[in-house]
């Protein structure tokens, strides 16, 4: 299974940067906020990252590689394309694994730092093989200048589109606010696409908990995260008029998979439609759970509920990714995952899904 | 079809206190903290009602039942059978509207009173037409004694379900602590149901928000407060294992609706399962999602998705309520509206769905 040039691509991949990249690089001017390897936490021995949100304890976030003993893949480009061709997988749109994280950094400057040279590192990364490692550049939205500037050097550097923090950082105003717009703006008119990543937003990612009182509220964090991107879209993306004020710009929903859209589409009509009269609310251009099916996209993985969510939402708006090689992904099989996952839909479908919907929205030839 | 339908039974309905209700019967010893009508706030004048954490709009929660001429049928019971009656609706699960909104206040003291008061009134609406009214008591939980004692005297007043706090009152252990398990204990001891309704949590009402600036939040705030369930029943009923240290307890989901259920019950497992490695959890007596199917029933009014919702979640599950008189309700067209919503299942199912489930859920004679 493949798209229409034969290609399965996997639209969400993860490179694991090295653990020293923002010490080496940062440590002289940020000190103890750079983020960087910590030899124990809360009195237990042992590796830890402190990445300016959260500390993690390391080692496990890419797992899938270490079992098919190509770990290397996470940080070296020879490795990865050979990964890749043994996988059967054409080209694979990389995003960060500790930059996600270290995206809810509460000191600014330094985050954009952390940034920059994450930037660098991937530009390099990719630069070994342009046609199979598809970059996607962090870009932290505190100071909108700045962000401009960046998104122009990331696509200088070939990134396929640019990773942003899912909420605009505390103490800067929402993303439906102006103050935004030259940002949209400048990415609709260079054709680069807005990405969401799961865990860039305010909720902690409950598999970096450490004490019993942290870990028992991890189911409702999870919860919390997974379902932290609805909020922003509803709020800032449709109702809050983004989408309609670009309406060339392009925004994606990477890793937070597929089957709570019907439900959430529903209460998007519902808000427009049987509560207008009581709720005051920005008219829209179009239906508001029109928005989710044309001007957004949404990344899959294995969601058990995706035959009939891509029945109801559409193929042409879902990306399926492998989101290699993190602790839910698929490596090796991804060939053999695919075709089983897909198998209901039509041919024409299936190469949307297994590559012609990134070839789309990434703007890959 | 008719047969069933005939059978009607709102499993989520609502009664209109009177205004003056918390006024007349508590304001001398809790003054200004008492909910009440005012006429002005932040400088504008016109009705206003204070439930303790938001300042409400009145006369525009029972819409529904003022467009068809019943609006009595709020605060009285005569007028509410006549509705029923010309409704073909056997019998209602009757919640509060403003008390739900009080659950919300944050003295904890004036809103144990606010709840005895209201659960007296309701069980005196109610005494009306005890075949045809069935009362939902509010128990505020901030402690626990207190909470058994009022779960007791409702009871003896004919409130056969109790209506807690979606989480546990500010500053209160949380529900999956043992502090509470007296309390469970209790209910499942005297066959009450626990029911967990929306608005009754810590996010505010946006149908009551007043600034420009509280409106633009109103759709983020409006889903969070639909979602706001999530994570009291992950990490309190499933994860803190209520459910399995209380192994009869029922508990209701009222007016979440179903569709966000299946994606909701997928993740459960994926914690319990693909992520039992990196999170430690809880070791459950059953397959996480298998409580939502087994152990909660989940109320519905008019979830666009229900006809592929409810084979996923179960047949056996799911309740459906009017909302009536709210603004989503559905009134004297419940009938037609069941009728077409249903119409895909088979007539046993749709049986369960209109009446079955809620006489099962709630305890309610055939």
């Amino acid at each position: 299974m493949s798209d229409a040039n034969g290609r399965l691509i996997s639209a969400d991949s993860h490179v694991m940067e090295p653990v020293d990249l923002w010490e080496k690089t940062l440590l002289a001017e940020f000190g103890d906020d750079t983020p960087r390897v910590l030899d124990g936490h809360l009195g237990k021995e042992g590796k830890f990252f402190n990445t300016g949100g959260q500390i993690m304890e390391y080692g496990g976030s890419d797992r899938d590689s270490q079992k098919i003993g190509m770990q290397e893949a996470g940080w070296d480009p020879v490795v990865r394309v050979a990964f890749q061709e043994k996988a059967e997988v054409a080209a694979e749109v990389l995003n960060a694994t500790f930059m996600l994280l270290i995206m809810r950094h509460p000191n600014y400057a330094c985050l954009r730092a952390c940034a920059r040279v994450f930037n660098d590192w991937l530009a390099e990364f990719i630069s070994h093989n342009p046609k199979r490692l598809l970059g996607i550049g962090m870009i932290p939205m505190d100071d909108v200048d700045w962000a401009i500037e960046e998104l122009e050097r990331c696509a200088k550097n070939g990134f396929r589109g640019v990773n942003i923090q899912l909420y605009s950082p505390p103490g800067s105003p929402p993303y439906r606010k102006p103050a935004y717009d030259p940002f949209w703006a400048r990415a609709a008119e260079m054709d680069i696409p807005i990405q969401l990543h799961i865990i860039t937003g305010r909720v902690p990612d409950p598999i970096h908990f450490h004490t019993p009182e942290e870990q028992q509220l991890s189911p409702q964090t999870q919860i919390a995260m997974f379902y932290e991107v609805t909020g922003v879209l509803v709020n800032e993306f449709i109702f809050g008029k983004i989408l309609d004020r670009h309406p060339k710009l392009r925004v994606v929903c990477s890793e937070f998979e597929l089957s709570w859209i019907p439900n959430f589409m529903w209460r998007l009509d519902h808000m427009q439609e049987a509560m207008a009269h009581r709720l005051v609310l920005p008219k829209l251009d179009m239906k508001a759970s029109d928005y989710m099916r044309q001007r957004i996209w949404h990344g899959v993985i294995d969601d058990l509920y995706a035959t009939e969510t891509i029945e109801y939402l559409g193929a042409d708006r879902v990306l399926w990714g492998s989101d290699f090689p993190h602790i839910r992904s698929i490596g090796l099989e991804a060939r053999g995952h695919v075709a089983k996952a897909f198998e209901p839909f039509s041919a024409e479908d299936q190469s949307r899904l297994t590559g012609g919907n990134a070839a789309e929205v990434f703007n890959i030839n | 079809m008719t047969d069933i339908f005939s059978n009607i039974v709102s499993g989520d309905s609502h009664v209109m206190e009177p205004h003056t209700l918390w006024q007349e019967a508590i304001f001398d010893k809790w003054g200004d903290e008492t909910p009440r009508l005012i006429d002005e706030h932040r400088g504008k004048k016109g009705n206003f009602y204070y439930s303790g954490a938001q300042v409400l709009k009145v006369g525009r929660s029972d819409e529904e039942a003022q467009k068809i001429g019943f609006q009595a049928a709020g605060w009285d019971p005569a007028v509410r059978v006549e509705f029923q009656e010309k409704a073909q609706i056997k019998a209602e699960m009757m919640n509060a509207t403003r008390m739900l909104l009080i659950m919300q206040h944050p003295h904890a003291g004036v809103l144990r009173d606010c709840a005895s008061v209201f659960n007296d009134w309701l069980a005196e609406f109610c005494s009306h037409a005890p075949e045809r009214l069935f009362g939902v008591s509010m128990i505020p939980m901030s402690d626990v004694d207190w909470s058994i004692k009022e779960l007791e005297r409702s009871y003896k007043k004919g409130l056969g379900v109790a209506n807690v706090q979606l989480i546990a009152h500010e500053g209160s252990p949380p529900y999956r602590d043992t502090y509470w398990d007296p309390f469970w204990a209790r209910c499942e001891e005297m066959g009450v149901p626990v029911q967990l309704h929306s608005i009754t949590g810590r996010i505010p009402d946006p149908l009551h928000f007043h600034s420009p600036e509280e409106q633009e939040e109103s759709p983020q705030v409006l889903l969070a407060l639909m979602y706001e369930a999530m994570g009291v029943v992950a990490n309190e009923f499933i994860f803190g294992k209520v459910l399995d240290r209380f192994k009869n307890l029922k508990v209701i989901l009222s007016e979440f609706e179903l569709s966000w259920l299946p994606h909701y019950m997928w993740r459960l497992d994926q914690m319990q399962e693909a992520f039992a490695a990196r999170i430690p959890l809880p070791k459950l007596d059953m397959h996480a999602s298998d409580y939502i199917k087994h152990r909660f029933w989940h109320g519905m009014v008019d979830d666009a998705l229900a006809s592929t919702a409810v084979p996923k979640i179960g047949f056996d599950r799911v309740i459906w309520g009017s909302d009536f008189p709210h603004i989503r309700s559905i009134g004297l067209d419940a009938q037609g509206r069941v009728g077409k919503m249903f119409a895909e299942f088979a007539p046993e199912d749709q049986a369960k769905l209109v009446s079955g489930n809620a006489k099962d859920a709630f305890n309610l004679p055939n």
